[in-house]
């Protein structure tokens, strides 16, 4: 190849390191908060009494917070510290735009101070890891397409034709990234900071499920798989160890990735070939994902001394372990027979932080250790601490991992424990709970290890900066334009694909959309596979008010609504779920994690007196009940006047309301919350509680799942 | 007209088309990865974290 150029023709730039420098500091700062906001509510689980009977303590509030805070504040802003950093190396050129790159920091860390308000005050959509109301949501959509306009633009303005490999993962998470939360938000509001899903029940399952696995796909794993491309080989100085496995490790997993979303809802009213499809895919994925942990592995090959001696790659190396284990486990967890025990226990929590905490914490360190003295023009202040770190978080981890089998496979054993007369031998739920808790204060332990390790990184990365010297100049670099490097003459057409990045993009796009269109249109544009039952009827007006109450305060974090079609879940909770059953649920509410039981079948279970007493102080009626108390519903005021409001949007949405019912709304809640009071006087309850949330709430629970029980009773008796 | 269409979908195929399409995507990736004469040019692409800090930004250059 003959490469002749004038030393005119280099053209001279800069990295625009400031922006990654904010979204290292931020990511240090969110991620001591999503951490810290961790230990907290896994203390709760094992204190009950840390809910502290205030509402923004609460569990249910919380734990969407901190999902929230760790992966779109902690892992987000070190996806873009990551990103910036990388894509301006790789590309050899400065960022399009500084100030479309300060809009994206300044808005990513506003939309996060928003969450932080939000979430608390309970305005909450209800669906996991897209908890943001719709003023939230369409600020992230329109900070995520600032971020990928200057991506592009970057791209355009490349000085090398290539476009390395942790660039196109990049690329695909902005397009995904993109179409899922769109697509999972769509929502009509009913007022600044409450709204109801365009998709209702079973489609509102699929289409957050889809979201909800391809958020850790596309947030938390492709973009972390460009990271480790790049990081990898620049800690350890050689390049990836197969190029062509990176490729073929892209593209079969962009595509495969999209379809497992179904494996959430295994046993769960989705028509059964979804659920094959997603049990299949998700199997499958096992395979691109190892070719990349192994791809990530090799690359240390013959190094491994000094994986031993230097932290970064001592990181590295084990996010990469770390990824493999918890790309194994997920697999298994969704063979059907392995989630019909793993579903709505702690196994599922034990996995996902495997993979949050050993894959993206780990990277993120090492990463972090890699580019601040760089970034900085220093040292690393100490390798000690480093190491101090490395070996608190994993000893952290493991501990919150082990209990979290035990936890979960222990609970979900004795959930199907059936003695020789076909009785369940725990009864009673409370007592899977209670053997459960020191699994709690372990896991609970194992957290703080994981925080102590971070406060440490927070630390190092402090003292490093402090004694940078103090003049930081942007460093100068030099390179020939696109137009001045010659074209390769071997490559042929792949070579051409790899240079165009709009045509990929488009590929790519194509390639996760297959997915997505075979397994959500079909669902979402016919009804045919719900068959609809004229006994279910929409909420009641007050049953509206008392079921934004239960959306508010979280109940969805620790309860399900979803009785499967086990024999363990019929004797224990009463009949399987249907899908007709859940047609007007905006958003549905089957939850994922069985803390208490599930409630789909509660309704009319028990007196209301019970619910009004339940509520107040749960361990009244269940001593050992885990479950905090909710004094505030027995002060906060139905706002009945804003019914009407509500139910036009659910009429909206194909509700069928009659015009009577949407007019004298508030009248017809008013009138339903008499009744219950009525009943509820006799047992002592003052009369001027008919106009608190508890009321409305109880309207809601003794609803539940009842529409379809009467007449079917036979049916039921005759099956057993 | 359209939801009696839909109504007729038999959806058990759709698990089949989509591992069909999978697989062949799947073929096809592997095929253009290794074909004739790429190697050369993969090894220089993998190297390209490399090429950053160099004035000359050729495909291939080794640290």
């Amino acid at each position: 190849m003959t490469t002749e150029t004038n030393s005119q023709d280099f053209e001279t730039f800069s990295y625009d390191d400031k922006l990654t420098k904010m979204f290292v500091i931020a990511t240090l700062i969110w991620g001591a908060v999503a951490l810290f906001l961790g230990v907290w509510i896994a203390f709760e689980l094992a204190s009950y009494k840390l809910n502290l009977d205030l509402p923004w303590f609460t569990f249910g509030r919380l734990r969407p917070l901190h999902t929230n805070a760790a992966i779109f504040a902690f892992i987000g802003n070190a996806i873009f510290a990551g990103v910036y950093y990388s894509t301006q190396r790789l590309l050899k050129t400065r960022l399009a735009s500084d100030l479309l790159g300060r809009i994206h920091f300044w808005g990513w860390q506003l939309i996060i101070v928003g969450a932080a308000i939000t979430l608390p005050l309970g305005i909450s959509s209800a669906k996991e890891y897209a908890e943001l109301e719709w003023p939230l949501d369409i600020l992230v959509a329109a900070i995520w397409v600032t971020f990928g306009i200057n991506f592009f633009l970057t791209i355009q303005k490349r000085r090398e034709r290539h476009i390395y490999v942790a660039i196109w993962f990049y690329i695909a998470t902005i397009i995904t990234v993109a179409v899922l939360y769109v697509v999972n938000n769509l929502a009509i509001p009913v007022s600044f900071m409450k709204s109801y899903s365009v998709f209702a029940g079973v489609q509102d399952a699929l289409v957050q499920w889809w979201y909800g696995h391809n958020a850790v796909a596309f947030f938390l794993t492709t973009p972390f798989l460009g990271l480790m491309y790049y990081f990898i080989p620049k800690a350890i100085n050689r390049p990836v160890y197969s190029y062509r496995l990176s490729i073929i490790h892209f593209w079969s997993l962009i595509f495969v990735y999209i379809w497992a979303g179904p494996h959430h809802l295994l046993y769960s009213t989705l028509p059964e070939w979804v659920q094959t499809l997603g049990v299949g895919f998700s199997i499958a994925l096992w395979a691109p994902s190892w070719g990349g942990m192994i791809n990530g592995l090799l690359t240390l090959r013959g190094a491994w001394d000094r994986v031993r001696r230097e932290p970064i790659l001592k990181f590295m190396a084990t996010a990469v372990t770390f990824y493999g284990m918890s790309t194994f486990e997920g697999p298994l967890l969704s063979i059907k027979s392995v989630n019909s025990l793993a579903h709505f226990t702690d196994w599922i929590v034990g996995h996902v932080h495997s993979g949050t905490i050993g894959w993206n914490y780990m990277l993120t360190s090492g990463m972090i250790y890699f580019m601040v003295p760089k970034l900085w023009n220093t040292k690393l202040y100490s390798e000690r601490l480093a190491n101090i770190q490395f070996w608190s978080s994993t000893i952290g981890l493991l501990f919150y991992i082990v209990s979290m089998w035990a936890a979960g496979i222990t609970q979900g054993l004795m959930w199907r424990a059936i003695d020789d007369t076909g009785k369940l031998v725990y009864k009673d739920f409370v007592e899977t709970v209670d053997k459960i808790i020191p699994m709690y204060w372990l896991r609970a332990f194992g957290g703080t290890l994981v925080l102590i390790g971070f406060l440490i990184l927070i630390y190092n990365v402090y003292k490093t900066i402090k004694n940078a010297p103090k003049d930081q100049v942007e460093e100068k670099f030099k390179a020939l334009p696109l137009s001045a490097v010659p074209l390769d003459t071997h490559g042929g057409r792949h070579r051409k694909l790899e240079g165009l990045p709009l045509l990929f993009s488009v590929l790519a796009f194509l390639a996760i959309l297959v997915g997505s269109v075979i397994e959500l249109v079909p669902s979402l544009v016919s009804n045919q596979f719900i068959v609809m039952d004229a006994r279910v009827k929409p909420y009641s007006a007050l049953e509206v008010a008392g079921r934004d109450v239960y959306v508010r305060e979280g109940c969805y974090t620790c309860h399900s609504q979803l009785v499967r079609p086990l024999i363990e879940d019929k004797l224990r909770y009463g009949r399987v779920s249907e899908a007709a059953e859940y047609v007007y649920d905006r958003p549905f509410q089957w939850g994922s994690r069985r803390i208490g039981p599930d409630l789909h079948r509660i309704g009319k279970k028990y007196g209301n007196i019970w619910h009004y007493r339940h509520m107040l102080n749960p361990r009244e009626i269940t001593p050992l009940s885990i479950m905090p108390n909710y004094p505030w519903l027995y002060k906060n005021k139905v706002k009945f006047e804003v019914l009407t409001k509500k139910l036009s949007v659910l009429a909206a949405l194909g509700a069928p309301y009659s015009e009577e019912e949407l007019k004298q709304a508030p009248a017809m809640a008013k009138a339903q919350a008499k009744l219950i009071i009525d009943e509820l006087i006799a047992d002592g309850v003052p009369e001027k509680m008919v106009n608190k949330e508890i009321i409305a709430l109880i309207a809601y629970l003794q609803r539940l799942g009842v529409d379809m029980a009467e007449e079917k009773k036979d049916e039921v008796t005759s099956t057993k | 007209m359209k939801s009696q269409v839909l109504s007729n979908f038999a959806w058990t195929d759709l698990t089949v088309l989509a591992f069909v399409i999978f697989f062949a995507f799947f073929i096809f990736v592997l095929f253009w990865t290794f074909r004739k004469g790429s190697k050369s040019y993969y090894d220089s692409a993998g190297n390209i974290p490399f090429n950053e800090d160099e004035g000359e930004p050729k495909l291939g250059d080794k640290k």
